[in-house]
């Protein structure tokens, strides 16, 4: 790179700042930055200021301010001093208004003086009277003069725009700049009892420029003095001090006169809406009462009527955000029913929702504005909660405007034709989809008060739409009546409102298929089935007539998601029920297998489907049975996937084969001829997820006693024989595509759902089968399989084969720790380091003479392993390693010779493990790391006689990664730690010291 | 959208996400690649953001069940501890389990914000 050198006159300084502004790389650009930073540091950056301000230029002139900022910044005057940079500070201002400066300019020179101000207010109490002062004469005058001035507000009036817009600037920056300050501290009193000082003369200046006066230089001074209001509202409200907030209220009732004139109404509607949704109190009655005449004038009507009619540009939808901010901050009044102006103003609100348009894709005031009647509704919520919600006067306000806005919302969310639909870009339709989940929130809100007759209402839109075979009406009250169903969840008294939809011609309806119901509305009465899935438990006889609508439309490519869904659902709820109708159920599967459009997905969850209904056959001879049906149709793919497999390499397979239907859903499907290689992975994954979906359905739904642990069940030679069918697909499977990472996935989740389970079963395999899958040869993601090992050994702790553990472990933990062994660093593969630390762990949990009674050298080698990874960088294996070692050193046995081998081990490994530990805490850990660093630590000094010296020694080794803390630092913490004797409060003295190690640089996040 | 001036609460930094940015922004100081106060911003800027995010685009939602075994309110904060709980996602979702379950709750503007 080009080495830059320091300017030595200031012209070089001029032609170095041109060089900033100019386009360079960026590391010039840095480069001249701290040139140039370095010059404004320097003894002669007042100068240097004084001579760049007095150039031609924008550009150096704001470099010329900028360096008195840097320099108050950075050094402290004698106040004499300060008093006459302020005199120059003032004089160079009203030189740039005099020499066509550009506003960045003054600006930057406003900003100066206010941080003068910051630093030295006591020498300038009156500043902005000053500066007015100063302006008006057109010279630096002493501070002491404002004393005698003229009323500050004949000052401004006779200010000409430029020096007004100075003032504004400065009053604003001000503001701006000072509410930065800590309000609270004592160190900062002084300073914001003189802003406040300073509250009569910007709210005069401000008041004068909000006086109506036409023309264009007016208005731009009024934008100005609003912007100024804007800055001392923020200041006002977070030091909520008076007369400050008086001078600011009196200001209100000409800003809301600013909203009439179109030139500040996008500036003043802004400010308003942010202070009426901010800072409530602010406002006083009279503030209350002007805007309710406002929005009662012809002005806000006309405004009001342009948005409802369609008007979506944004000050338009300004007015509406207005509304609904002055509606929320007046909510109190708004639930009031005597009170008929707020009455009027909320049934306008409710009359936002009937903008023309769909939501989200043209409407923009659908969203805002429901989210304030979610609010509103909330508020009544709280206000009603201790009267009975029986006999609520829902004729009238405001609860009869709560159901307007229920009807309202129901009509917005209806879909638009799918000619308009399909128009719409991604984000339109996904606005839509949320606006109709907003519209789901609300409803349950305003379940909360109203309960049933809001089920009812919806039932009977829903029966109102099926009589008319009006479709999108259908749809939306569906989707309302749905969006209840959590609420309804509970009890039986909705059931008969329910029987009238469920009993209905609906599902004869729905079966006609697309010619009579369109794809949208029977999707979503599709999931509606699924929503009241309990409802069906409680009336079986509406069962087989869902069921059987659910089958005829799950082969459909666009229904088969919320179909599967709701069959799913269904069979798992209503199980006991069906029973006596799983043969029928796996008829249904085996026609639907054929259908070339039956989606991979919904398969799965057909399958989970039956096999939940299979979970609940009390005859272990018919169940086997019924399961062995099932295996058979998919072992269907297997084989298909088997003997594609063995076809010579490169084969390909026409597009139309039923083989290639099956491997590939429609949306994936090849067109061209396909590699039977290809095909038979696909097949094998969809069988394989069948599994896991059949493993899954299997499972009991209830926990059962856990008392039963010793319990040997007879032999059941059924079962055995189906062990050995499914363990012999997965071996096959796993064989042949082990080196797919989703096949590797696929095959721990089908072992893994029966590792829960209490009672035998078809997929809770005997431990030596699992052992001897999971031990056996893997060809990608191994730390998958080790994670399954894990939960495989925890299950056994838990379950009827505790006397398998012993045995178990004897493979397991050579295997695991073989693979730790294969790796090339610690570090090379974190998640198998973490998932195989992560077992060892659990293994030295509960059964440490299991682990310790391992090969020494493996031993050996598995303790430094979790060394290094506590020495590491990867967060996850490190975690694990710090869990390991929180273990081990409160490792306790029974039995004498392990306890004395975890004697040995750990006053061998002890200052080693006090090393790591205390390089961590030294400042090599990340902060996120330190909480868990200090476990081991909190165990280490309560367990360990040793612990003190250990510490000690690493805190002192010469390898201690920070010299920013001293010897007595050191022994400080240690003593800390020591005396805390593992307490909580030891992760903070971890965290100050660590904080202490890494510098003052680290300390800027709490 | 936000007020310029509103507080934010500082707690999602101890989130995964914020103690993820957090280690970063250690990590860039350590590289001299940034400024402290810079860091000091973007953590500020964090904490906004967060809160709005959590606020306008989580639609997520779950119900729980359990006994309420204490609740307390003190300086604008609710605690509740819960036994025996158990979490339903939405949609039929995963149903979680725990025996005991701690929820601090805050009120959505900090104080000195209204």
């Amino acid at each position: 790179m080009e080495n830059i050198q320091v300017p030595t006159s200031l012209p070089e300084v001029e032609q170095l700042i041109h060089e900033l502004y100019k386009p360079n790389p960026a590391d010039r650009i840095t480069h001249i930055q701290d040139v140039l930073q370095r010059l404004q540091r320097s003894p002669q950056g007042w100068q240097l200021a004084q001579g760049l301000l007095a150039r031609p230029g924008d550009n150096i002139k704001f470099f010329g301010a900028l360096t008195i900022i840097v320099k108050l910044n950075t050094e402290r005057l004698p106040d004499d001093d300060a008093r006459s940079v302020l005199q120059t500070l003032i004089t160079w201002l009203i030189n740039s208004l005099q020499d066509g400066s550009g506003p960045v300019v003054v600006r930057k020179l406003c900003s100066a003086l206010v941080t003068y101000f910051i630093h030295y207010s006591h020498t300038w109490v009156k500043c902005v009277r000053h500066i007015i002062h100063c302006l008006d004469l057109n010279a630096s005058v002493p501070v002491d003069d404002v004393r005698d001035v003229a009323p500050i507000e004949h000052l401004v009036q006779a200010l000409e725009p430029r020096k007004f817009l100075a003032a504004s600037w400065f009053a604003a920056a001000l503001a701006e700049e000072t509410e930065k300050v800590d309000t609270k501290s004592t160190k900062h009193i002084g300073l914001h009892e003189h802003v406040l000082g300073n509250a009569d003369d910007v709210a005069s200046l401000m008041a004068s420029a909000l006086k109506p006066v036409g023309g264009a230089t007016s208005i731009q001074s009024q934008k100005e003095a609003i912007h100024c209001l804007q800055a001392w509202f923020v200041y006002a409200q977070r030091t909520l001090k008076q007369p400050l907030i008086q001078n600011l209220q009196a200001l209100v009732q000409p800003t809301i006169r600013c909203l009439l004139v179109d030139n500040l109404y996008e500036i003043t509607v802004e400010l308003l809406t942010d202070t009426l949704g901010n800072w409530q109190q602010f406002f006083t009655r009279d503030h209350y009462d002007s805007l309710y005449a406002l929005f009662e004038s012809p002005w806000a009507q006309q405004r009001y009527h342009d948005l409802v009619g369609g008007d979506f540009e944004f000050d338009s939808v300004q007015f509406g955000l207005f509304m609904l901010a002055f509606g929320d901050a007046q909510v109190v009044e708004m639930m009031d029913a005597t009170d008929a102006r707020a009455q009027s103003f909320l049934a306008g609100l409710a009359g936002l929702l009937t903008a023309q348009g769909h939501p989200a894709a043209d409407d923009k005031i659908f969203v805002p504005a429901l989210e304030f009647w979610a609010a509103f509704v909330e508020n009544l919520v709280d206000t009603l909660f201790s009267k009975s919600t029986e006999n609520l006067p829902w004729g009238k306000p405001p609860l009869s405007q709560v159901m307007q806005v229920v009807s309202y919302s129901w009509q917005k969310i209806q879909y638009p034709p799918l000619s308009v639909y399909n128009s719409w870009d991604s984000t339109e339709k996904a606005g839509f989809g949320d606006a109709r989940k907003d519209v789901a929130d609300f409803l349950q809100s305003v379940y909360t008060i109203s309960g049933m007759p809001l089920i009812s209402l919806f039932v009977d839109l829903v029966l109102q739409a099926l009589a008319k075979s009006a479709w999108t009406e259908l749809e939306a009250a569906c989707f309302c009546l749905g969006a209840l169903s959590d609420c309804a969840s509970e009890g039986t008294s909705y059931d008969d409102a329910l029987t009238k939809v469920f009993g209905s011609a609906l599902f004869d309806l729905l079966r006609q298929g697309q010619d009579v119901v369109p794809m949208r509305a029977r999707q979503t009465c599709l999931y509606l089935i699924e929503r009241y899935s309990d409802y069906f438990v409680r009336h079986a006889d509406f069962l087989p007539a869902a069921l059987n609508l659910l089958f005829s439309a799950v082969g459909h490519r666009h229904l088969a998601l919320p179909s599967s869904k709701s069959i799913n659902t269904l069979c798992s709820s209503c199980r006991s029920l069906l029973t006596s109708e799983v043969g029928a159920f796996l008829e249904q599967y085996d026609s639907l297998r054929s259908n070339p459009e039956f989606d991979s997905l919904a398969e799965e969850r057909v399958v989970g489907a039956i096999a939940s209904i299979i979970q609940t056959i009390p005859d272990g001879a018919s169940k086997s049975n019924a399961i062995r049906r099932l295996l058979i149709l998919v072992g269907v793919d297997v084989d298909n996937s088997l003997r594609l497999k063995s076809s010579e390499a490169g084969a390909l397979i026409n597009p139309d084969d039923p083989m290639v239907s099956r491997a590939f859903d429609v949306s994936q499907r090849p067109t061209a001829p396909v590699l039977a290689d290809d095909t038979s992975l696909q097949l094998a994954i969809r069988a394989l997820r069948c599994l896991a979906s059949i493993a899954k359905g299997l499972q009991a739904p209830v926990d059962l006693d856990a008392g039963d642990d010793d319990i040997q069940t007879a032999r059941n030679t059924d079962l055995e024989q189906v062990h050995v069918d499914i363990m012999g697909i997965l071996m096959r499977l796993k064989d042949l595509f082990s080196g797919n990472s989703e096949v590797v996935d696929v095959i721990c989740a089908v072992l893994r759902a029966g590792l829960s389970e209490t009672e035998p079963g078809p997929f809770v395999f005997p431990p030596l089968m699992v052992t001897g899958l999971i031990t056996s040869s893997w060809n990608n993601r191994v730390a998958t399989v080790v994670n399954t090992a894990s939960a495989f050994v925890s299950s056994l702790n838990a379950g009827r084969y505790k006397q398998h553990i012993a045995p178990t472990l004897g493979q397991l933990l050579p295997w695991v720790f073989n693979l730790l062994h294969q790796l090339p660093e610690p570090e090379s593969d974190p998640e198998l380091s973490q998932y195989g630390i992560e077992f060892a762990q659990r293994v030295l949990a509960r059964h440490p003479e299991i682990l310790m009674s391992q090969a020494s050298d493996m031993l050996e080698f598995v303790f430094l392993f979790a060394i290094k990874l506590l020495n590491g960088s990867e967060p996850l294996p490190k975690a694990a390693a710090t869990e390991f070692w929180t273990t081990f050193i409160t490792a306790k046995s029974d039995d004498q010779n392990t306890q004395a081998t975890l004697n040995i081990a750990m006053s061998h490994l002890g200052p080693q493990l006090c090393q790591c530990l205390v390089q961590n805490i030294g400042g090599r850990a990340s902060r996120s790391e330190l909480d868990k660093l200090s476990d081991p630590l909190k165990k280490l000094v309560v367990q360990h006689v040793h612990a003190q010296k250990w510490l000690e020694a690493a805190l002192n080794d010469p390898a201690f990664p920070s010299d920013k803390v001293s010897t007595g630092e050191k022994a400080l913490f240690l003593k800390k730690v020591m005396s805390l004797r593992g307490a909580r409060a030891t992760n903070q003295v971890v965290r100050d010291f660590w904080l202490a190690c890494r510098g003052s640089n680290f300390t800027y996040a709490s | 959208m936000a007020a310029a001036g509103q507080n934010f609460y500082e707690l999602y930094r101890r989130s995964s996400i914020g103690a993820a940015l957090t280690d970063t922004l250690d990590d860039l100081i350590t590289s001299n690649h940034l400024d402290p106060q810079l860091a000091m911003k973007i953590l500020a800027n964090f904490d906004r953001a967060i809160t709005e995010v959590l606020q306008e685009k989580v639609r997520s939602r779950l119900s729980f069940k359990g006994s309420l075994h204490t609740y307390r309110f003190c300086d604008e904060v609710w605690t509740f501890q819960l036994k025996n709980i158990t979490f339903k996602m939405e949609n039929g979702g995963q149903v979680v389990s725990a025996n005991k379950v701690k929820i601090v709750a805050c009120t959505a503007k900090p104080t000195g914000t209204t």
